[in-house]
C-alpha cells in the first residue's frame, strides 16, 4: 500500500474501473493465442498448474490428467517466474494532453500499465511497478499472486504527473534492486537527454534484463497544429516561451524527427525494443504490437540457440 | 523640408495604429502548457534570432507606412535644393490683361479695374518684393526691378489703362517668363490677371503647352505660375452679350475727289438673342452722315453699305458707330482713313524699238490704267509711256510721281542724271529689268556711281523648274495687303528666268555729292532665297528694284489676279505714300518725314527728331504740347520712323513731335498724317473659358488658378520653394507595402495544416 495516503471510494471505483478495462483489453488480446508469449525457457521442473486457454498443449501433464481428470501444465523454474517491473514516468510532461486527445499521456500509460500487468497476471507471472518522475516516487516489488494486481492498480490510480522527468536518474536507482533477471517495461514519453537514457537503459540490457520502452506521443506534439499565437508554459515548470506557431513549425517537426530517428537508432543499438504510440492509439493495438515484437524476439533468440 | 499641405501631415499619428495592434496582438495569444518543451526550445534556438529581427522590421515597415503616406499627402519640398533664400522673399511678374474684353462691366466695376485692384492688393501686401509689372496686350513692361518702390508700383498702377487690342497668352507668358528669368529671387512667380477669354486660350495648341510648361519649369529656378481670374463672373459657361461693327476691309486704294465711294460694315451680334433695329450712324470727319437701322441675328452678322462723297483732297476719316447699351464701348466704332487725290502721274520708260504692244511693258500699263477711253476717269494712275530711246531731259520736265523703267536699254547720260535727281527729290522709281539688260551699264551708272540702285544686277538665272516666291510677310506700307491675301494670292507666281540681284562690291569712294546709300532692305524673295524685289531710298525718293520683268515669258505674272493690285500698290509705294493708315491695335507701321519746300533733307538741325501721336480731334491745333496723355513718340531717323503699334483704338494725328527750346518748321510733313486704329475683333466675343477648361490649361501649365488676391496670397504662404519629393515618397510607399506582404507572408505563413 503507498505510505501515507488511504485508499478511498474514490480510488476503489477508479480502481474497478481500471481493473475491469485492462480485463477487458486483456481478454480481448489474448482470445486465439494458443501459446502464452511470456513463457520462460528452462529444464528444472518447479510445480503444475491449472490449464488455462493460451497455454500449449504440448505442455499439458496428460499423466497427471490421467490421475486427476483435469489439465495442468508442468511449469519449469524460469518458465514460472517472469518477472516483469513497469516502469510509469509520471513527469509533468506526461500531463500534456492535445485538443485531439481524450486521455492524457500519463493517463494513456497508466491504464496501458494495467492493461500489462493484467495481460502478465493472467499468465501467472510476476509484475511489479516503479513510479518515478525527477526520482523514485512509488515501488511496488514484483510478485505474482492475483491480488497483487490490486495494489498495483492503486499505485497506478495514486500516481500523479508534475515534477520534472529524471528518468536515467531513477533508473540507476531502481535497477540495482533487482536482482533477479527480467523484462523492463519503460512507459514514457522519453523527454530526456537520450544519451543518459540510453546509458541507463544499456545498464539494465547489460544485468541481462529484457527491455522495452513505449515512448507515449501526443498528436499535437508530433504534427504541431497550432494556428494563433501561443505561449507553451513547460509542464514542468522550466520556463515558458511565446511563439508564432506557424513560424515555427517546421522547425519544430524538424527537431521531432530528429529526436525520433536519434532515439531509435540509439535503442537498436541497445537491442532495446522501442514501440511509440500516441494517445489516440488502441491499447489492444499497443500490447498486440508488443507480443508481436516479442515474439520475434523469443524467435530469434531460439534460433540463435540452436545455432 | 517644407510642406504644402502641413494640416495633412497630422497623419503621422497613424503609425499609432499598428503600434497598438502590435502591443494588442502581444496581450492576446493562447496558453498551452505544453510537454515536449525541449523539442520546442531546440527549435526555438534555432529560429528566434531570425524570427525575431523580422518580427521588428516587420513592425517598422507597418509603422512606416502610414506616416510616409502622410507625408506624402502633405507634398513636401526639399528647400535645400535650388532655393537659398530662407526669408521668405520673392520675386513676382505681374501681368495684367488689358485687352479690350478687360474693360467689360463687372459688378460695381469694370474687370480691368478689378484686376487694377487685385494687383494692387498683391503690391501692398509684398512690399519687399522685387515685383515686375507687365501688360499683356502689348507687351509692355510698365515698371520692374527691385529698385521700384511700393508707391511707384501703385502710380503705375493708377496709370494703367485698358487698351483695344487683344491678348496672346503664348507672347504674353513668353514675355513674362523672361522677365521672371530676369529676376534676382530665385523665388519665382508670373502672376497673369486677366478674364481668361476661351478665344484667346483656345488657340493654344498642346504642343505649345508643353512647350511653356518646359520654359517654365526648366529654368535654373522653377517659375511658378498662377492665373488670377478677376473675371468675376459666377457662371464661366455663359458668354456676354456684346456687339461690335467693322469695314468689310478691300485694301484701300487712292480715290478722287467728287467720286461716290461705298463701304461696306459688317455688324456683328455675339449675343444669344437677335438684336433688333439697331441704330448705326455713320460720320465723316466728324460729321454725322447717315443713319440706318439693321437687325442682326443671335450669333450672327449683318452687312450694311453706306455711300458717301469726298469734295476736297486729302486725308478724311469715316466712322461707324453701332449702338450697344449693354456690351463693351471699345469696340461699337470702327474707324477707317481715306486718302482722296489726284491720279498718281506715272512716266513709264520702254525698252521697245516700234510702237505696238510689248510684252516687256504693255502688261504694266494695263495693270495701271485698266480702263479705257470712256472710263478713263476710274483710272488712279496717269501712264505717259515713252520708249527709253526717245527720253530727252525735258520729258522728265513735268515731274511725274513716279518713274518706271520696263525693260528700258540704256539710257544717256543727261536723262539717267535728270531721273536720278527726280528721285533725290521725292520722285519714286521702279525698275523692271529684261534679259537683255546692259547690267553693265546700269550697275556703273546706278549702282556704283549715283548709288541709285539698293542692289546690283547679275546674270540671268533660269531655275530647271518654274520657282514660286518664298512665303513670308512683306510688312511694307501698301505691299503688306498681299500677306493676308486680301489682295492676291503671291502663292500662286511661276517664275522661269530673271535677273540676278546682288548687294555688289561696295566702292570707298562715292561720286559727286550723291546721297549715302542705306542697306537694301529685300521685300520679296525667290524660293531659292534670292532676291525678287529690293528696296532702298535715295534722298526723298524711294526705289523699288525688281529681279523680274513684267513679260508673260519669264514669268506667269501677267495671267494672275495679283498682277494688277502688285504693279498698283508697288506704284503707290514708290509714289511716296507710306501706308494708307488703317490699321488694327498693334500693327507695327512706317511713317515718312517729307521736308517743305525750300528745305533740303539733308538740313539736320532743321529736321525734326520725332513724330508725335495723338488722338485726334477737330481741333487739333488746340492740343498742348504737354498734353502726353496718351501720347506717343516715335524717334525719327533718316526720314523715316519705324513704330511698333498703337493700342488704343479710334482716330490718331501724326505730327513732327514739338519741342520747347526746339526751332522745328511745322511744315515738316509726316504721312499718314492720320490714322485709323481699329480694335481687335477677337476680343468682342466675350465667351470665357469654362471653369473645366481653364483648370485643364492650368494642369498643363503647371499652374494654379486663384480668383482674388486673399486667395494668391494665402497660395504663397502655404508654398515653398524647393523640389517636391511626394512621387519619390509615393515610390517608397508602394516599396514598404511590397516589403510588407512579402514579409507578412514569410512570418505568417497561410498554408498550416
Amino acid at each position: 500500500m503507498p505510505s501515507g495516503r488511504l485508499i478511498d471510494a474514490h480510488d476503489r471505483e477508479a480502481i474497478a474501473q481500471l481493473q475491469f478495462f485492462a480485463q477487458n483489453v486483456v481478454e480481448g488480446i489474448s482470445a486465439g493465442l494458443h501459446r502464452s508469449p511470456l513463457q520462460g525457457a528452462s529444464v528444472e521442473f518447479k510445480e503444475h498448474r491449472q490449464y488455462v486457454r493460451g497455454d500449449e498443449i504440448r505442455s499439458i501433464d496428460w499423466k497427471l490428467f490421467g490421475k486427476t481428470d483435469r489439465l495442468f501444465i508442468r511449469q519449469y523454474e524460469d518458465e514460472t517466474n517472469l518477472r516483469a517491473m513497469l516502469l510509469l514516468d509520471q513527469s509533468g510532461s506526461m500531463g500534456y494532453r492535445g485538443s485531439r486527445s481524450p486521455l492524457s499521456k500519463h493517463a494513456f500509460a497508466v491504464r496501458l500499465a494495467a492493461c500489462f500487468a493484467t495481460l502478465l497476471i493472467s499468465q501467472q507471472d510476476a509484475v511489479g511497478l516503479t513510479t518515478s518522475d525527477e526520482r523514485v516516487r512509488e515501488t511496488l516489488p514484483v510478485r505474482g499472486q492475483p491480488q497483487h494486481l490490486r495494489n498495483l492498480f492503486h499505485y497506478l490510480v495514486q500516481s500523479q504527473p508534475g515534477r520534472e522527468t529524471g528518468l536515467a536518474q531513477t533508473l540507476r536507482q531502481v535497477a540495482p534492486r533487482q536482482k533477479q533477471r527480467g523484462l523492463w517495461v519503460l512507459l514514457s514519453d522519453c523527454f530526456e537527454q537520450i544519451e543518459s537514457l540510453v546509458a541507463a537503459l544499456r545498464s539494465l540490457r547489460h544485468a541481462g534484463h529484457e527491455v522495452v520502452v513505449f515512448q507515449i506521443w501526443d498528436p499535437d506534439e508530433l504534427d504541431f497544429p497550432f494556428r494563433q499565437k501561443t505561449e507553451f508554459r513547460s509542464l514542468e515548470a522550466t520556463g515558458q516561451h511565446l511563439v508564432e506557431p506557424r513560424v515555427l513549425r517546421d522547425s519544430y517537426l524538424q527537431r521531432v524527427r530528429e529526436f525520433r530517428e536519434q532515439l531509435d537508432l540509439a535503442l537498436a543499438a541497445e537491442r532495446i525494443n522501442l514501440i511509440a504510440c500516441t494517445t489516440t492509439q488502441p491499447y489492444s493495438e499497443v500490447l498486440a504490437q508488443f507480443l508481436a515484437r516479442r515474439r520475434n524476439v523469443r524467435r530469434d533468440n531460439a534460433a540463435g540457440a540452436r545455432r | 523640408m517644407s510642406f504644402l499641405n502641413v494640416a495633412l501631415l497630422g497623419g503621422v499619428a497613424a503609425l499609432l495604429a499598428p503600434l497598438l495592434i502590435h502591443l494588442l496582438n502581444r496581450s492576446r495569444f493562447q496558453v498551452i502548457d505544453w510537454g515536449a518543451m525541449h523539442l520546442l526550445e531546440s527549435a526555438l534556438q534555432q529560429n528566434a534570432r531570425r524570427t525575431e529581427w523580422k518580427e521588428w522590421l516587420l513592425l517598422l515597415i507597418r509603422c512606416l507606412i502610414p506616416v510616409v503616406l502622410a507625408v506624402c499627402l502633405a507634398r513636401p519640398v526639399l528647400t535645400s535644393f535650388k532655393v537659398a533664400n530662407a526669408d521668405g522673399s520673392r520675386g513676382i511678374v505681374l501681368i495684367i490683361d488689358d485687352s479690350l474684353s478687360m474693360s467689360k462691366a463687372a459688378r460695381q466695376s469694370s474687370v480691368f479695374e478689378s484686376a487694377v485692384s487685385t494687383c494692387r492688393e498683391i503690391v501692398t501686401h509684398y512690399r519687399q518684393t522685387e515685383t515686375s509689372l507687365w501688360t499683356a496686350c502689348a507687351s509692355v513692361d510698365v515698371l520692374s526691378g527691385s529698385s521700384s518702390s511700393t508707391a511707384q508700383l501703385q502710380s503705375a498702377l493708377d496709370g494703367l489703362q485698358v487698351s483695344s487690342g487683344s491678348m496672346d497668352p503664348k507672347t504674353c507668358l513668353a514675355d513674362g517668363i523672361r522677365a521672371a528669368a530676369e529676376l534676382r529671387n530665385p523665388s519665382r512667380h508670373i502672376v497673369l490677371v486677366s478674364d481668361f477669354l476661351a478665344r484667346d486660350w483656345n488657340d493654344l495648341t498642346p504642343g505649345e503647352l508643353a512647350s511653356l510648361q518646359t520654359q517654365l519649369s526648366s529654368g535654373e529656378f522653377p517659375i511658378h505660375l498662377t492665373f488670377l481670374d478677376a473675371s468675376q463672373i459666377d457662371d464661366r459657361t455663359r458668354s456676354a452679350p456684346n456687339l461690335t461693327v467693322r469695314f468689310v476691309d478691300e485694301f484701300q486704294e487712292r480715290v478722287q475727289p467728287s467720286e461716290q465711294n461705298m463701304f461696306s460694315v459688317e455688324v456683328v451680334n455675339f449675343a444669344a438673342r437677335d438684336q433688333r433695329d439697331l441704330e448705326l450712324v455713320f460720320s465723316v470727319n466728324g460729321q454725322q452722315l447717315s443713319r440706318q437701322s439693321v437687325d442682326v441675328p443671335a450669333g450672327g452678322s449683318e452687312q450694311v453699305i453706306f455711300a458717301c462723297e469726298f469734295t476736297t483732297a486729302g486725308w478724311h476719316s469715316v466712322q461707324c458707330q453701332v449702338e450697344d447699351p449693354t456690351g463693351l464701348v471699345g469696340d461699337n466704332t470702327a474707324y477707317r482713313m481715306v486718302q482722296v487725290g489726284n491720279p498718281v502721274e506715272v512716266l513709264l520708260v520702254t525698252g521697245q524699238a516700234s510702237p505696238g504692244f510689248d510684252p516687256q511693258s504693255s502688261f504694266v500699263q494695263l495693270a495701271l490704267a485698266p480702263f479705257g477711253d470712256e472710263e478713263q476717269n476710274e483710272n488712279r494712275f496717269r501712264v505717259r509711256t515713252i520708249r527709253s530711246k526717245e527720253l530727252r531731259p525735258k520729258d522728265l520736265s513735268s515731274v511725274p510721281d513716279v518713274v518706271i523703267l520696263s525693260g528700258a536699254g540704256q539710257l544717256n547720260q543727261s536723262v539717267s542724271e535728270s531721273i536720278a535727281e527726280l528721285v533725290e527729290a521725292g520722285t519714286g522709281l521702279v525698275v523692271l529689268p529684261d534679259e537683255d539688260l546692259d547690267t553693265a551699264w546700269m550697275n556703273r551708272a546706278w549702282f556704283d556711281a549715283r548709288r541709285l540702285l539698293p542692289m546690283a544686277y547679275g546674270s540671268v538665272i533660269r531655275p530647271e523648274q518654274p520657282l514660286p516666291l518664298l512665303q513670308a510677310p512683306i510688312q511694307y506700307p501698301y505691299l503688306d495687303v498681299f500677306d493676308d491675301g486680301q489682295a492676291g494670292d503671291l502663292s500662286r507666281w511661276r517664275f522661269r528666268s530673271w535677273r540676278e540681284l546682288t548687294p555688289g562690291a561696295e566702292q570707298e569712294q562715292q561720286t559727286g555729292d550723291s546721297p549715302k546709300r542705306d542697306s537694301p532692305r529685300v521685300l520679296l524673295q525667290f524660293a531659292d532665297g534670292s532676291p525678287c524685289l529690293a528696296n532702298g531710298a535715295y534722298g526723298d525718293g524711294v526705289v523699288h528694284q525688281l529681279a523680274i520683268s513684267g513679260s508673260s515669258r519669264s514669268s506667269n505674272l501677267p495671267s494672275q489676279a495679283s498682277f494688277v493690285p502688285f504693279v498698283q500698290q508697288l506704284t503707290r509705294s514708290a509714289s511716296g505714300s507710306s501706308g494708307n493708315g488703317n490699321l488694327l491695335v498693334g500693327q507695327p507701321l512706317d511713317f515718312q518725314l517729307a521736308s517743305p519746300e525750300g528745305i533740303g533733307a539733308a538740313d539736320e538741325e532743321l529736321k525734326p527728331t520725332a513724330i508725335e501721336l495723338v488722338p485726334f480731334r477737330k481741333d487739333e491745333a488746340d492740343i498742348p504740347a504737354s498734353s502726353t496723355t496718351s501720347k506717343h513718340q516715335v524717334p525719327v531717323a533718316e526720314l523715316r520712323a519705324q513704330f511698333d503699334g498703337l493700342y488704343q483704338a479710334g482716330l490718331w494725328s501724326a505730327r513732327p513731335a514739338v519741342e520747347s527750346d526746339a526751332t522745328v518748321a511745322p511744315a515738316w510733313s509726316v504721312t499718314p498724317p492720320m490714322l485709323a486704329v481699329n480694335p481687335a475683333l477677337e476680343e468682342s466675343d466675350l465667351q470665357p473659358l469654362s471653369g473645366t477648361q481653364l483648370q485643364s490649361v492650368a494642369d498643363a501649365l503647371g499652374a494654379s488658378v486663384v480668383s482674388s488676391a486673399s486667395e494668391f496670397i494665402s497660395q504663397l504662404q502655404v508654398q515653398r520653394d524647393g523640389r517636391e519629393i511626394w512621387r519619390w515618397l509615393l515610390v517608397a510607399l508602394l516599396v514598404l507595402l511590397f516589403a510588407e506582404i512579402l514579409l507578412g507572408r514569410n512570418l505568417h505563413p497561410v498554408n498550416v495544416p
